[in-house]
């Protein structure tokens, strides 16, 4: 009994992408966990097919080349003992997607690419408790969206739901392109707007953790102008306000 | 016969007296919003969905398919705003990482 009582529970984080918000999201991502108040003990999943080279220095911390997953894994463990860390050498795809991600997740999303949001996405609506937080950017632009499903039920809205560009999207993952192509497609980033981007994230992450979920939904953040805004992304009927409705009906003023 | 006062809206109304100057109507504001652009509210209230999405197409950069949302429930281009409404044009979701 005693032993039972001793015994931490486990939980799993997974970090899929390690590029430029990836890479910003791990180090508070690990002492979040590491001096998180439930005690709990975290089991840490970094996975990416990518390798870092010495042009990814612009925007992505690392100390090896080689295996990003394994770069990563070897800068954090020494520094986070409390996290068990492993690794996944490989992208997201239709076949290994669900020995990735399991029921009771967290999964912090930081791809560059909308079609393996739509497939994390998706995958996550078929289990009962899962939390998805992805992110994205542009240049100076970018959001960050939560997706929370608890005993089958969707707390937010999936990543796809208002979201075009991710339900149907025109680009490819990086198991599905060359490397021509993916260089072709690679744009300029900032890491100012990738840190932006990790930040709010994480700031959804800690919202979760707190038990914040309503008001959390997709968090904008424009470093134009210096603007972060969230909007709500309640799943399916949404209550319109008590204004629009017929007041003869409801019986007497709202207070 | 005694007179009672009452001020309405900065004139002075006498009992049985009415005010002969009509009442102007000012339509309800209505915030409209893309993320990450400055919120800007208006009196839109009255106007449609497409009415709007063509005046702050430019100012707010609304793509062409944006989808527009009232308190997170989509809305069609022919829904007319009610004052105090929020409107919400969904942004791009931005792709690199």
């Amino acid at each position: 009994m005693q032993a039972m009582k001793n015994k931490k529970r486990i939980r799993c984080v997974k970090v899929i992408g390690l590029g430029g918000i990836g890479t910003v999201i791990l180090p508070i991502l690990c002492r979040m966990l590491a001096h998180h108040k439930s005690k709990a003990r975290f089991i840490l999943t970094l996975v990416d097919g990518d390798k870092y080279e010495p042009k990814n220095a612009v925007r992505q911390s690392f100390r090896n080349y080689g295996w990003k997953a394994v770069s990563k894994a070897q800068d954090l463990a020494p520094v986070f003992p409390q996290l068990s860390i492993r690794t996944v050498r490989e992208y997201v795809t239709e076949k290994n997607i669900g020995k990735i991600i399991s029921e009771g997740d967290s999964v912090f999303l930081c791809v560059d690419n909308h079609k393996t949001r739509k497939r994390v996405s998706d995958y996550c609506r078929k289990l009962k408790n899962i939390v998805l937080i992805s992110g994205g950017n542009e240049l100076m632009t970018g959001n960050s969206q939560i997706y929370v499903r608890k005993n089958g039920r969707n707390i937010t809205q999936p990543l796809d739901e208002v979201h075009p560009e991710i339900a149907s999207p025109e680009d490819k993952a990086p198991d599905e392109i060359g490397c021509e192509m993916a260089i072709a497609q690679g744009q300029t980033q900032l890491l100012i707007t990738n840190a932006a981007i990790a930040i709010e994230m994480l700031k959804d992450f800690w919202d979760v953790e707190e038990g914040i979920t309503q008001k959390r939904g997709e968090t904008y953040v424009n470093l134009k102008n210096r603007l972060v805004q969230t909007m709500p992304r309640r799943p399916g009927r949404v209550r319109v306000k008590y204004l629009h409705h017929d007041k003869s009906k409801k019986g007497g003023k709202r207070k | 016969m005694k007179e009672k006062e009452k001020l309405f809206y900065g004139r002075t109304e006498v009992e049985g007296e009415e005010l002969q100057e009509p009442k102007k109507e000012v339509p309800a504001n209505v915030t409209v919003i893309s993320g990450g652009s400055p919120p800007i509210t208006m009196p839109l209230a009255g106007k449609t969905v497409k009415y709007v999405y063509k005046m702050f197409k430019t100012p707010l950069n609304i793509a062409a398919k944006a989808r527009a949302l009232i308190g997170g429930k989509q809305v069609d281009d022919s829904y007319i705003l009610k004052g105090g409404e929020t409107l919400e044009f969904v942004r791009k979701a931005g792709q690199k990482g």
